[in-house]
C-alpha cells in the first residue's frame, strides 16, 4: 500500500481524537442506560435528525465505503445499479413498517426483531425462530471486523491482526458502557462524517478529478465493459440481466428486516416524529451510496491495487494532501465501526432478551417482566456484548474460508424468513401465527435451496436447470425469499384462522407495561 | 441512456414517492389506523 508517513501521523492523530469522542458518548450512553430496555432499544430517547443520520449509517455500513466501491472499480458504472437500487429498496421498506414497528414495539415492550415478532403473533415458537435465524449475524459482525482490520493496515500502517483487536477496543469502549443509547449517538456523529466525505467524492467525480473534459472523461478512460453504456453483462451474477436487477431492489425491501436495523425504530421519541425521521434517512441514506462514484474514478484514473475494496482510501492517499487522506481514512474507519456496533448489541439481545428473558423465563415460569430477570438480563446483555466482540475477532484473525457463505446465511435468511412474517404481518392485522410461520419456513427453505446449497458445492444445477445466476447473487435471492415468504404468509393467512379480534385489539392498540415497569401509552 | 442517467430518472421517481407518502400517505394510515380503532371499539 502507498500510505505515506505523514498519513500514517495525521491518522493516529484523528484516530485518538476520535477515541476520546465516543469514550466520551459511551459515558454518555452510560449515564442513561439503567435498564436492560435502555441497553437493548434506547427507547423514546431520539428525536429524528439524530436517529435520521444513525439509521442511514448503520443501513450503508462497510459495504458502502468498501465493497461498493470495489465493486464499481472491478465493474465500471454498472455497479450503480446495485450502489443507488439497494437503498431505493431499503428506505421503501421503512415506509411499509417503521410507524407500526414503534407503535406495536413499545405497547409489548419488544426489545428486538425477534422479539417483536413473537410479541405481534403471540408466538414463542415464532421468536425462537427469528432468533436462531438472527445468530447467523455473528458472520456479518466478523466481516465488519475484517473491513476494521485492513483500514488500521491501509490507514494507519498497523499489522492486520493488531488491527481487528484494536477496532474491538474501540468497539467494547463505549458499547458494554451505554448500549443502544451509546451505539446510535456515535452512530448519527459518524453518519453526518459519511454524509460529507460522499459529497467530496461525488464533486470529484461530476468535475473528473485527474482529467480534463469531466464526467466524459472519465468514462472515456474506463474499459469498454466499464463504461456506462454496459449496462448488463451475462457472464455476471449480480448484473447478469434486468430481472435480477429488479430482484437486487426487491430483496432489500426486506433488508429493513434486520434487527440491528429494525430495533432503531423503538428508540424515536414518538410516532409523530416518525415522517421526519423517514425523510432525514431516505436523503441520508440515497447520499451515501454514491460513494460508488469513487471507485469509478479509481478505475479510471488507472489506480493499480491487489483488493478492489481498498480503492476508496487508496484514492485518497495518492490524490488528496495527506491530512485530508488521514482524517478520510478514519472517517471509513468510524463508519466500519458505525456498523459493527449495532450488529454485536443485536447478536447479544438475541441471548439477553430473545433466549433468556422472553424464552427461558416463560418456560420456567417465572416473569419476564420483574425487577430480578431485567438484572440479570442486562448483565447478560454487557457480558454478551464482550463475548460476541471477541469471539468475532477471535474467528477473524485468519478470515474463515465461507465468511461470506455465513454472513449470507444471515443476511439473505433474515430477509427470506421475516418478511412474510414483518412486513404482510404488519400490513394486514388478521395475518394468523400460523400463516406467519408456513411463511418464514418456505422463504427461508427457497432461499436455501437456490442459494446456500450452491454456495456450500452441494449442487450447481436442480432437475437440469441451471441455478445460475441465484447461485451466486444473494442479492437476487433474498429477492426470491422476499416474494417466497410474503406470498406463503398471505395465501397462509387466507386458508388458516385469523388472529382473534381481542388479541388483535390487545398487540395493535392496548397499552401493556414495559419490561422495566414503566407503561406506554398510545399516542394516538 | 446511459447508466448515469438511468439512474438519475430512478432516483428522482423515488423521491417522488417520498415526498407523496411523507405529504399525505402517513396520514391516510394514520387515520385508516385510528377509524379501525374506534370501529372495533364498538364492536
Amino acid at each position: 500500500m502507498p500510505t505515506t508517513d505523514a498519513v500514517i501521523t495525521y491518522g493516529w492523530l484523528f484516530l485518538a481524537f476520535y477515541l476520546v469522542v465516543i469514550a466520551g458518548l459511551g459515558y454518555w450512553g452510560w449515564k442513561r442506560t439503567g435498564t436492560q430496555d435502555d441497553y437493548a432499544t434506547a427507547r423514546g430517547g431520539f428525536g429524528f435528525l439524530a436517529l435520521g443520520f444513525a439509521y442511514a449509517a448503520t443501513v450503508a455500513s462497510g459495504s458502502t465505503f468498501m465493497g461498493i466501491p470495489g465493486m464499481a472499480y472491478d465493474m465500471g458504472f454498472k455497479a450503480g445499479y446495485y450502489a443507488l437500487i439497494y437503498p431505493i429498496g431499503a428506505y421503501l421498506g421503512i415506509m411499509l413498517v417503521a410507524r407500526i414497528t414503534k407503535k406495536v414495539g413499545d405497547e409489548a415492550g419488544s426489545q428486538s426483531i425477534p422479539d417483536f415478532l413473537g410479541d405481534r403473533f403471540k408466538s414463542p415458537v415464532l421468536r425462537l425462530m427469528a432468533s436462531l435465524v438472527a445468530l447467523f449475524l455473528l458472520f456479518y459482525v466478523m466481516s465488519q471486523i475484517v473491513a476494521a482490520g485492513w483500514m488500521f493496515d491501509t490507514i494507519l500502517g498497523l499489522d492486520y491482526t493488531v488491527g481487528i483487536w484494536a477496532a474491538a477496543g474501540m468497539l467494547l469502549l463505549y458499547l458494554t458502557l451505554g448500549g443502544s443509547h451509546a451505539d446510535i449517538i456515535t452512530d448519527a456523529v459518524q453518519g453526518a462524517i459519511m454524509v460529507g466525505i460522499t459529497i467530496l467524492i461525488f464533486a470529484m467525480f461530476l468535475t473528473g478529478w485527474g482529467f480534463d473534459g469531466g464526467v466524459s472523461a472519465v468514462n472515456a478512460n474506463l474499459d469498454s465493459s466499464q463504461q456506462w453504456d454496459t449496462h448488463t453483462d451475462s457472464d455476471n451474477p449480480i448484473f447478469a440481466n434486468w430481472w435480477v436487477i429488479f430482484l437486487l431492489f426487491v430483496g432489500h425491501i426486506g433488508f429493513t428486516a434486520q434487527p440491528h436495523l429494525g430495533n432503531k425504530f423503538f428508540a424515536i421519541k414518538g410516532t409523530q416524529y416518525m415522517k421526519k425521521f423517514f425523510l432525514v434517512a431516505a436523503v441520508a441514506g440515497m447520499t451515501l451510496p454514491l460513494m460508488f462514484l469513487g471507485g469509478v474514478l479509481g478505475a479510471a484514473q488507472g489506480i493499480e491495487i491487489t483488493d478492489p475494496d481498498a480503492i476508496i482510501p487508496v484514492l485518497f492517499i495518492e490524490t488528496l494532501p495527506a491530512v485530508l487522506a488521514a482524517f478520510l481514512g478514519v472517517a471509513i474507519l468510524s463508519a466500519i465501526i458505525s456498523t459493527a456496533d449495532g450488529l454485536i448489541i443485536s447478536v447479544a439481545q438475541i441471548f439477553a432478551n430473545d433466549l433468556y428473558r422472553k424464552t427461558y423465563v416463560p418456560w420456567k415460569g417465572g416473569d419476564p417482566s420483574s425487577p430480578a430477570v431485567n438484572q440479570r438480563a442486562l448483565l447478560i446483555s454487557r457480558v454478551a456484548t464482550v463475548v460476541v466482540t471477541i469471539v468475532a475477532v477471535a474467528a477473524v484473525m485468519t478470515p474463515p474460508q465461507y465468511l461470506s457463505v455465513f454472513m449470507w446465511i444471515g443476511i439473505g435468511g433474515i430477509i427470506s424468513a421475516y418478511s412474510g412474517p414483518y412486513f404482510v404481518g404488519s400490513l394486514d392485522e388478521s395475518t394468523s401465527k400460523k400463516a406467519a410461520i408456513i411463511g418464514f419456513v418456505a422463504g427461508f427453505a427457497v432461499y436455501a435451496v437456490i442459494h446456500l446449497g450452491p454456495q456450500m458445492g452441494l449442487y450447481d444445477s436442480i432437475a437440469g436447470f441451471s441455478l445460475f445466476p441465484y447461485s451466486e447473487n444473494p442479492y437476487a435471492s433474498s429477492g426470491i425469499g422476499f416474494i417466497v415468504s410474503c406470498v406463503s404468509t398471505y395465501l397462509g393467512s387466507k386458508f388458516t384462522e385469523p388472529m382473534a379480534v381481542e388479541d388483535r385489539n390487545e398487540v395493535f392498540r392496548g397499552t401493556t407495561e414495559l419490561s422495566d415497569g414503566g407503561r406506554v401509552e398510545s399516542d394516538d | 441512456m446511459n447508466v448515469m442517467q438511468v439512474l438519475l430518472v430512478t432516483t428522482v421517481l423515488y423521491f417522488l414517492i417520498v415526498a407523496v407518502w411523507v405529504w399525505k400517505i402517513e396520514d391516510l394510515i394514520e387515520q385508516r389506523s385510528e377509524k379501525r380503532a374506534t370501529a372495533e371499539g364498538e364492536h
